[in-house]
C-alpha cells in the first residue's frame, strides 16, 4: 500500500501564562506516523490527549509549530490554514464531526447542506448536476430523498449522522477524518453507522483516520490503531492485535477500563492526577505517577516510541508485558506455587525491577572475550 | 562509674593494666543495654549470662598471671545471623525461629572469644539480610540512636545502632551489597567491609555465596583496626576463605596517608548522592588530599548487575521455603526473592559477564591510585515507613535504593571502611567510603583514621536522647 | 427477605401542550437491602423519569396516574410525597452526571458536604467539618483536608463525580440512585468511579440503583439488570442471564447491538425503527411491537408477565428461550 498521509515530527505547542510566566503547552510532542491508502486508523486516547489537536492539523484549520504533514507526496504542513480554504487539496481530506446537532446548520435543510459541500469544494455547478451529486451521496449514506428537505430537529440522531458522512463523501474525498461519530447515537444506531462506514470506505477506496475514545469500537472498525497520551503516540499496531496484547501500561489500562470485563484491575492506572502538558519534562515518561508499574528508569529517561515486533510499537521500558506474565506463569507452574492475586501482582512488581536492572546489564556492550565471573575471586 | 573506659582500645589497655575488672566492664555494658535497647530495639536477644561468665573467666587468668589478650574485657554485640552456641540463628527471620539452637559459635565469635571478647548478645537486623533499612515486620524496627523517628539503615541495623548509642564498643554484621556500610553511614558510626575472602562466613548464615562479606562496626577507627585484626587468619570450613596469613592493622594505622594517592569517585557516586553525600564525599576528599575525581565505567550497570545476582541466588536459597512457608517470610523482601528465584538463567550469566569486566577495569584504577573516597549512602537516614525519598530531584524507592553507592563495590570484593561525617555540624550523620584495591584493608584504615585524627570524622559520644534516659 | 425499594405497578405521565406523554406505565421493580440493580435502555426509554420519581423531583407537568413507591416498608407517595421529602438526600441518594452542574461553583466542596450533614444530622461545627473531611477520604480523594477548600472549578471531572458521591454518601444512604454517573468522564476515569461506588456501596451496605445506557457498564457493577423501553420494563434478571440468554426481543437485539465481545462488524446488530411516539392514542399493549420481527397478533393483546426462570421476568408473548449467537 502506498502512504497517503504522512506525518514527520510534528509539534504544536501552544503558548499560555501560568502563575504570570510564559509557557509553552505541549498539545501535539513530536509525532511520526503514516496513513496508507485505503486504511482504517483509529486514534484512540483520552481527553486532552491532543487527538483534537491532531485532526485540526491534519484538516489544516490550525497550523503546526513544527514539523511536516505530507499528502500524497506533498508538503501540505506548509500551506497556512487561512489558505488551505481554497486548495485544491481541501476537498481530498474530509472531516465527519462527533455530535451532528451541533455540526449541521440548523437553518439548512438536509439537501442543502449536502450542496454547499458540492459547490464550495467541487467545481460541479449548475443546480442539477449538483443536486444529482446530492442524492446519489444520500443513497450512498442510506438516507431516503423524502427526508432531504428536512431540517435538522426534524431528523432523528441517526439520520442526522447520515447527513454529516453524506456531506462529507459528496466531494469524494481520499481521507476521511471521524471525529468519535458515533458517541452521541444510542447502541441501536451505532451498529449501523458503523457499518455504512465501513462499506462506504470499501466503495469509495478512501481512508479513515477515526477518533475514538471506545476501544472496543475501534476493534471492530481499525485496520490498525494509534493511542494517545500527553501528546506523544505510545503504542501503535493491528488493532486487533493492539486490543488482545496491549504493549504500553496505558493501552492496557484502558482497556481494563472499557466496561465489559476485559482486563484486571492490577492494568488499571494508579491514583494520582495526569503529568501536566505544559512544559512537560522531556526526560520524563508521561506516564509517570499514573503507570502501576513506573520504575526509577521511567523518570530520568523517556522511553521513546519503538518498534518492538513487526508492525507493532510501543514507548515503554517495560513492554512485551503479556510475554513477561506468560513467563511468569509458567515458572510458577513448574515450581509448584500458587500465589493470591495481591502477591501476584507484587511479584509482577519485583520482575519488572530484576528484568529493569539485567535490561540495564545487557546495555553494556562487553568484549566478545569477557568470560563469566561464577568462580569469584578478588 | 563514669570513669569507665569506653572505647575498645582503652577497655583492653585498662583491664591489661588492671585498673578495671572484666566484671566491670560487663556489667556497666548490660546496664546500659537494659536502660536503652527498649527504645531503640537493638537487641534481638541479650546473651547476660554469658558475658559475665566471660568476663569472670577473664578475671580469673588475670589473677592467674596470664596475659591480656588484644579486645580483653570488650563488650562486643553480633547481628543475629551469626551462629552462638545455644541459641537459634534468626536472620531476622520468623522462619528460621523454630530452627533447633546452633551447637557452636561461628568461626568469628570464637575469635573474638579467644582474643578476650564479652558477647552481650545478637541483634536485630532485615529478614534474611534482605533490606537496607532494618524495618522488620516481624521482629521489630531498630531506631536510629539519633533521631528514634529515623532507621537505623541495614540490614545490620542492630550493630550500626548497639555501636552509635554507646551500649557497647563493637559489633559484628554482614555486608552483601552494604549492610555494614549503610547502618554505619546512617548511625555515624566506623565499619569495614574486607575483601571477599578476607573473613570467614562459617557458622553465618548465608545469603549470596559470592557476595557475602563478615565484618566489624566499630565506634573509633582504632577500635575497628582492633577487631578486624584479631577476625583475620584463614579457616577451612569457608571455601570462599583465603588462605592469607593475618595483616596486622593496628601497628601501621597511625601511619597517615603518606605516600599513598587518593583520589574521588564521581560520575556515579555524584549522580547518585544527594546534597549532603556529596558534601561528605568532597569535606573527606579535600582532608586526604585527593588528586582528584576519577570516573568508573557503568556502574549503574554494575549496580545492576548486584542487584540480579543478589535476588537469583537469594531466591535460589530460599524457594522451598516460600513454597512451603510464605507466611512466615518477611512481606517487605518476599516477593523480590521469589522473582529472583524464577528469573532467566541467561541474565545471572550476563551479571556474572559484566562482574569480571567491571572488575577488570576497576582495577586498572589502582595502578594509579590506592585510595578511593565515595559517599556511602545517598541520603541521611530516612524515616521509619518512608517509602521513596529523594536525589536530585528523583524520586526512588528507600529500601532497595538505600544500597545505590555501596553495591557496586562489594560487587567486586573491594575492601571498603567508612568513616562517619557530620556534615555542616548536622543533626544526622554520613559516612564515606574509603575503597582500596583487594587485600588493601591497612589503607582502607588508615585513611579512616586520618580522618578521625583531623577531626574530620567522628563518633560523638552516645546521643543525648539516649543518655538522658 | 423484603425489599428496600419496591415499585409497583407505577405509572407516569406528563401533560403537554401537544398532548399527554405516557411516560412510565405499569413499571415494577425491587431492589433488596444492599443489592445492585441496573436500569437500562436507550435515551427516551424513561429510565431517568423512573427514578425521579422515586426521589419525588419532577415538574409540575408530571403526574402519577397509579401504581405506589415503597421504601423501606413506607409508602413514599402517601400525604402528598411527605415521607419522601423526609427520606431524600438522608436515606435516598442521587448522583447526576455533570457533577460540574450540580455543584455550587462558589461554595468550597468540604462546606457543601456540611450543608448536607447540617439539613439532615445533629452534627455541628468542628464535628461536622470532621465528618465531612471523613466523607472526602471515604471516596479516596488525596489530601482531604486540603481539598475540603477547594472550588469546583479547581478539581477534575473526575475529582467532582468523587465530591458529588461524597455528599450523597454524606448521611450514609441506603440507597443510591446513580444516573449515568460516569457519562463525560474518561474510561480510566470512568472505571476508578465505578469501582469506588461500587467498593462503597459493599462496605456499607448500600443499595445501588446504576441507570445507563452501557450495558457493558451495568454488566460489570449490577447483581440484577432491568431493560426498559418507551417506558415499559420489558425485562428484569440476573445480569448474567440477561446477557446470555435473553428473553425480550429488544434485550436480545441490545447485547447484541454493544460491542463488547463481538468479533465482527457485520455480527454488531442495530435496531430498526424509532421509539413510538409516547403522545400517541393508540399505543400498542407491547410498545417495542411496531419494531419487532417476532410481532403476531398476539402482541395486540395485553402484555403477559412471564416467569422465565426464578428472578427473571418478561413482558412478551413471544419470549425467546435461548438468545441467539
Amino acid at each position: 500500500m502506498s502512504q497517503l498521509l504522512e506525518a514527520i515530527d510534528l509539534v504544536k505547542r501552544f503558548p499560555v501564562r501560568s502563575k504570570g510566566r510564559k509557557k509553552l503547552l505541549h498539545a501535539v510532542d513530536g509525532l511520526n506516523f503514516h496513513i496508507d491508502a485505503g486504511e482504517t486508523v483509529g486514534l484512540v486516547g483520552e481527553s486532552g490527549c491532543g487527538k483534537s489537536t491532531l485532526v485540526r492539523l491534519l484538516t489544516r484549520t490550525l497550523d503546526s509549530t513544527s514539523g511536516h504533514v505530507r499528502f500524497r507526496g506533498q508538503g501540505i504542513g506548509l500551506i497556512a490554514a487561512r489558505a488551505m480554504a481554497d486548495h485544491p487539496l481541501r476537498r481530498e481530506i474530509q472531516m465527519v464531526f462527533q455530535d451532528p446537532t451541533d455540526s449541521l446548520n440548523p437553518r439548512y435543510t438536509a439537501r442543502q447542506t449536502i450542496a454547499e459541500a458540492v459547490h464550495l469544494l467541487t467545481d460541479t455547478r449548475g443546480w442539477a448536476a449538483i443536486d444529482s451529486a446530492v442524492e446519489v451521496a444520500a443513497a450512498q449514506v442510506g438516507l431516503p430523498p423524502e427526508l432531504l428537505d428536512r431540517y435538522p430537529h426534524q431528523l432523528s440522531g441517526g439520520q442526522k449522522a447520515r447527513v454529516g458522512i453524506a456531506r462529507a463523501i459528496v466531494v469524494k474525498p481520499r481521507l476521511l477524518v471521524l471525529d468519535e461519530p458515533t458517541a452521541a447515537l444510542d447502541v441501536s444506531v451505532q451498529a449501523v453507522i458503523l457499518q455504512l462506514l465501513d462499506r462506504l470506505k470499501r466503495e469509495m477506496a478512501m481512508s479513515f483516520l477515526f477518533v475514538s475514545h471506545d476501544l472496543n469500537v475501534v476493534r471492530l472498525l481499525c485496520d490498525r490503531v494509534m493511542v494517545m497520551y500527553l501528546g506523544q503516540i505510545v503504542e501503535s499496531g493491528p488493532a486487533r492485535e493492539v486490543f488482545a496484547r496491549p504493549l504500553h501500561p496505558y493501552t492496557r489500562a484502558l482497556i481494563a477500563s472499557l466496561p465489559g470485563g476485559h482486563g484486571n484491575d492490577a492494568d488499571l492506572l494508579v491514583g494520582g492526577d495526569p503529568q501536566s502538558p505544559i512544559d512537560p519534562d522531556a526526560h520524563r515518561c508521561r506516564l509517570f505517577g499514573r503507570c502501576p508499574r513506573g520504575a526509577e528508569r521511567c523518570q530520568t529517561q523517556a522511553p521513546p516510541l519503538r518498534e518492538i515486533s513487526r508492525g507493532r510499537s510501543a514507548a515503554c521500558h517495560f513492554v512485551a508485558p503479556t510475554e513477561r506474565e506468560v513467563f511468569i506463569d509458567a515458572a510458577l507452574t513448574v515450581h509448584k506455587l500458587h500465589l493470591p492475586p495481591a502477591r501476584r501482582a507484587a511479584l509482577t512488581t519485583e520482575f519488572d525491577r530484576v528484568a529493569d536492572m539485567a535490561r540495564q546489564v545487557q546495555s553494556v556492550r562487553l568484549p566478545d572475550d569477557t568470560a563469566p565471573a561464577p568462580q569469584f575471586r578478588p | 562509674m563514669s570513669s569507665l573506659p569506653t572505647t575498645a582500645t582503652a577497655i583492653a589497655a585498662a583491664f591489661a593494666g588492671g585498673e578495671v575488672s572484666a566484671r566491670e566492664i560487663a556489667a556497666a555494658a548490660l546496664e546500659r543495654i537494659a536502660a536503652h535497647n527498649p527504645a531503640l530495639n537493638a537487641y534481638t536477644e541479650v546473651t547476660a549470662e554469658r558475658a559475665l561468665a566471660e568476663a569472670d573467666a577473664l578475671d580469673a587468668a588475670r589473677r592467674r598471671g596470664e596475659a591480656a589478650p588484644a579486645l580483653a574485657a570488650v563488650p562486643y554485640g553480633v547481628k543475629n545471623l551469626f551462629d552462638v552456641a545455644g541459641m537459634t540463628t534468626l536472620a531476622g527471620a520468623r522462619l528460621l525461629a523454630g530452627n533447633p539452637p546452633a551447637a557452636a559459635d561461628a568461626t568469628l565469635i570464637q575469635r573474638m572469644h579467644s582474643a578476650g571478647g564479652l558477647l552481650t548478645g545478637a541483634l536485630n537486623m532485615d529478614a534474611l539480610a534482605y533490606g537496607f533499612t532494618t524495618e522488620n515486620t516481624h521482629y521489630g524496627a531498630t531506631r536510629n540512636p539519633h533521631d528514634p523517628t529515623r532507621t537505623a539503615g541495614g540490614s545490620s541495623g542492630g550493630s550500626g545502632a548497639a555501636v552509635a548509642a554507646g551500649l557497647v564498643p563493637i559489633a559484628l554484621g554482614s555486608d552483601t551489597n552494604g549492610s555494614i556500610r549503610v547502618p554505619a553511614s546512617l548511625c555515624g558510626v566506623f565499619g569495614l567491609k574486607p575483601t571477599y575472602g578476607r573473613l570467614p562466613r562459617s557458622g553465618s548464615f548465608p545469603f549470596v555465596h559470592g557476595l557475602d562479606h563478615l565484618g566489624p562496626l566499630a565506634a573509633s577507627a582504632a577500635d575497628l583496626a582492633l577487631a578486624y585484626d584479631a577476625l583475620q587468619g584463614p579457616d577451612g570450613r569457608d571455601p570462599a576463605c583465603a588462605q592469607r596469613v593475618i595483616e596486622p592493622t593496628t601497628d601501621v594505622l597511625t601511619r597517615g596517608l603518606d605516600g599513598l594517592r587518593v583520589a574521588r569517585l564521581a560520575g556515579y557516586f555524584d549522580d547518585q548522592a544527594g546534597a549532603a553525600a556529596r558534601a561528605a564525599s568532597e569535606r573527606a576528599a579535600r582532608a586526604l588530599g585527593s588528586l582528584g575525581d576519577i570516573v568508573l565505567p557503568e556502574v549503574a550497570a554494575a549496580r545492576a548487575a548486584a542487584f540480579v545476582i543478589t535476588a537469583a541466588e537469594g531466591g535460589a536459597l530460599h524457594l522451598q521455603a516460600l513454597r512451603d512457608r510464605p507466611d512466615d517470610f518477611e512481606p517487605l523482601s518476599r516477593e523480590r526473592l521469589l522473582a529472583g528465584a524464577l528469573m532467566p538463567a541467561l541474565w545471572v550469566e550476563q551479571a556474572q559477564k559484566l562482574r569480571a569486566w567491571f572488575r577488570r577495569r576497576t582495577l586498572e584504577v589502582f595502578r594509579d591510585v590506592d585510595l578511593l573516597i565515595a559517599p556511602a549512602t545517598p541520603v541521611t537516614a530516612t524515616l521509619l515507613g518512608q517509602e521513596t525519598m529523594v536525589i536530585n530531584g528523583r524520586a526512588l524507592p528507600t529500601r532497595p535504593s538505600m544500597g545505590l553507592l555501596t553495591q557496586p563495590i562489594s560487587f567486586i570484593g573491594l575492601p571498603v571502611a567508612v568513616a562517619p561525617l557530620w556534615p555542616g555540624g548536622a543533626a544526622l550523620p554520613i559516612g564515606v567510603q574509603l575503597i582500596a584495591a583487594p587485600w588493601r584493608e591497612d589503607v582502607c584504615l588508615r585513611a579512616a583514621w586520618a580522618l578521625q585524627s583531623a577531626g574530620v570524622a567522628a563518633v560523638p559520644p552516645a546521643p543525648t536522647s539516649i543518655n538522658a534516659r | 427477605m423484603s425489599a428496600l425499594l419496591e415499585i409497583d405497578k407505577l405509572s407516569l405521565e406528563f401533560r403537554t401542550r401537544s398532548g399527554i406523554v405516557r411516560a412510565l406505565e405499569n413499571v415494577s421493580l425491587q431492589l433488596p437491602e444492599g443489592g445492585s440493580l441496573g436500569l437500562v435502555g436507550e435515551s427516551g426509554s424513561g429510565k431517568s423519569v423512573l427514578s425521579f420519581a422515586v426521589l419525588g423531583i419532577q415538574d409540575a407537568a408530571a403526574t402519577i396516574t397509579g401504581g405506589t413507591i415503597r421504601f423501606a416498608g413506607t409508602d413514599l407517595l402517601a400525604d402528598g410525597g411527605s415521607a419522601m421529602k423526609t427520606m431524600r438526600g438522608r436515606e435516598l441518594a442521587m448522583i447526576f452526571q455533570n457533577p460540574r452542574v450540580a455543584l455550587n461553583p462558589i461554595r468550597q466542596v468540604g462546606r457543601q458536604i456540611e450543608d448536607v450533614l447540617l439539613r439532615h444530622t445533629a452534627l455541628r461545627g468542628a464535628a461536622a467539618r470532621a465528618r465531612a473531611i471523613e466523607c472526602l477520604a471515604d471516596v479516596r480523594i488525596p489530601d482531604p483536608e486540603r481539598r475540603y477548600s477547594a472550588y469546583p472549578f479547581e478539581l477534575s471531572g473526575g475529582m467532582c463525580q468523587r465530591v458529588m458521591i461524597a455528599i450523597a454518601l454524606a448521611c450514609k444512604p441506603r440507597l443510591l440512585i446513580a444516573d449515568e454517573p460516569t457519562t463525560g468522564l474518561d474510561v480510566t476515569t470512568q472505571a476508578a468511579i465505578m469501582r469506588l461506588i461500587r467498593d462503597l456501596g459493599r462496605e456499607k451496605g448500600m443499595a445501588t440503583l446504576l441507570i445507563t445506557h452501557d450495558l457493558g457498564l451495568a454488566r460489570d457493577f449490577c447483581d440484577k439488570l432491568a431493560v426498559m423501553h418507551a417506558g415499559h420494563i420489558v425485562e428484569v434478571g440476573p445480569t448474567e442471564t440477561l446477557f446470555r440468554t435473553p428473553a425480550h426481543p429488544y434485550t436480545a437485539q441490545l447485547v447484541r447491538a454493544t460491542p463488547v465481545g463481538q468479533e465482527r462488524l457485520e455480527n454488531l446488530a442495530s435496531i430498526p425503527g424509532n421509539l413510538p411516539d409516547l403522545r400517541r392514542g393508540d399505543l400498542p399493549p407491547c410498545r417495542f411491537s411496531e419494531r419487532c420481527e417476532l410481532r403476531s397478533p398476539a402482541c395486540a393483546t395485553p402484555l403477559p408477565n412471564l416467569v422465565v426462570s426464578p428472578g427473571h421476568l418478561v413482558g412478551c408473548h413471544h419470549p425467546q428461550a435461548r438468545s441467539s449467537p
